[in-house]
């Protein structure tokens, strides 16, 4: 398996092409261990224009992946699509209890 | 409309309508999953036992057959892997596998963003659609991929 930096560089390469248009700002990789014990790589990407496109965004996904297999690297690949501005809503507040009441019927 | 086609709904509802509930968002990731699964269930079923009432014990025996398990093995490897329309539904159940676990296992906590979690659906429905595309051989090559094993000789 490749190291993170290695893998970095790639898909920094292959973002700056496959979202050129998007204005591709940067990413982050991070070799993370899923539920089943398995090792997946995590990229999470920032682009000026956001992509919404899930055909889009399985495209990009592929092409890092495929560039990942030619180098022996046959892990599973997520990759997040952000544009500045939408990070997570960290202080988001579980309000279950205002569930709208028509949900419930 | 189908159980997946239903459930994707279903999905989608939840998502829009608790989209301030870390809880709503997880059950809306959660359900996406499920959809794309039984989506395969019953693409697998049906491959297997054509024509076959949908009520029958056999028709649920196959349609049982599907593990979730075998999922993430099966498409890394060869023929799923190697197949240019199989190979792109194999990362995004991969993906909405993996993230069905997050949703349905982990303490309380912040999972997605409203966009975090749209994009994770739109990424079942795109699964569903590529699952729907697939050629008569295509579907027969990831239903006997995915239900038998592949014994070494």
């Amino acid at each position: 398996m490749m190291r993170d930096a290695q893998i970095q560089e790639i898909v920094t390469r292959v973002l700056q092409t496959r979202l050129a248009a998007r204005n591709f700002i940067d990413c982050e990789v991070k070799s993370e261990e899923d539920f089943d014990g398995e090792s997946i790589i995590r990229v999470k990407a920032r682009s000026r224009i956001p992509v919404e496109d899930a055909e889009e965004r399985l495209g990009a996904t592929m092409a890092i992946r495929d560039e990942l297999r030619e180098r022996g690297d046959d892990r599973y690949v997520f990759l997040n699509l952000g544009a500045p501005g939408d990070e997570p809503e960290q202080n988001e507040e579980e309000r279950d209890e205002d569930f709208p009441k028509d949900a419930r019927s | 409309m189908t159980m997946a086609e239903r459930l994707l709904a279903l999905a989608e509802d939840m998502a829009l309508r608790g989209a301030h509930s870390l809880t709503a968002k997880r059950r809306a990731v959660s359900t996406a999953y499920y959809a794309v699964f039984h989506e395969i269930a019953s693409l697998c079923a049906d491959e297997i036992l054509p024509n076959e009432n949908k009520r029958s014990i056999e028709f649920e025996r196959v349609y049982r057959a599907l593990e979730h398990s075998s999922l993430k093995n099966e498409f890394r490897k060869s023929p799923l892997a190697t197949n240019a329309q199989l190979r792109p539904i194999g990362d995004l159940v991969a993906e909405l596998q993996s993230e069905r676990h997050k949703s349905d296992y982990l303490p309380t906590q912040h999972l997605y963003s409203v966009k975090a979690c749209t994009e994770l659906l739109k990424s079942a429905n795109l699964a569903i659609r590529l699952l729907k595309r697939l050629s008569k051989q295509d579907r027969r090559t990831l239903a006997v991929s995915l239900l038998f094993k592949n014994r070494p000789l």
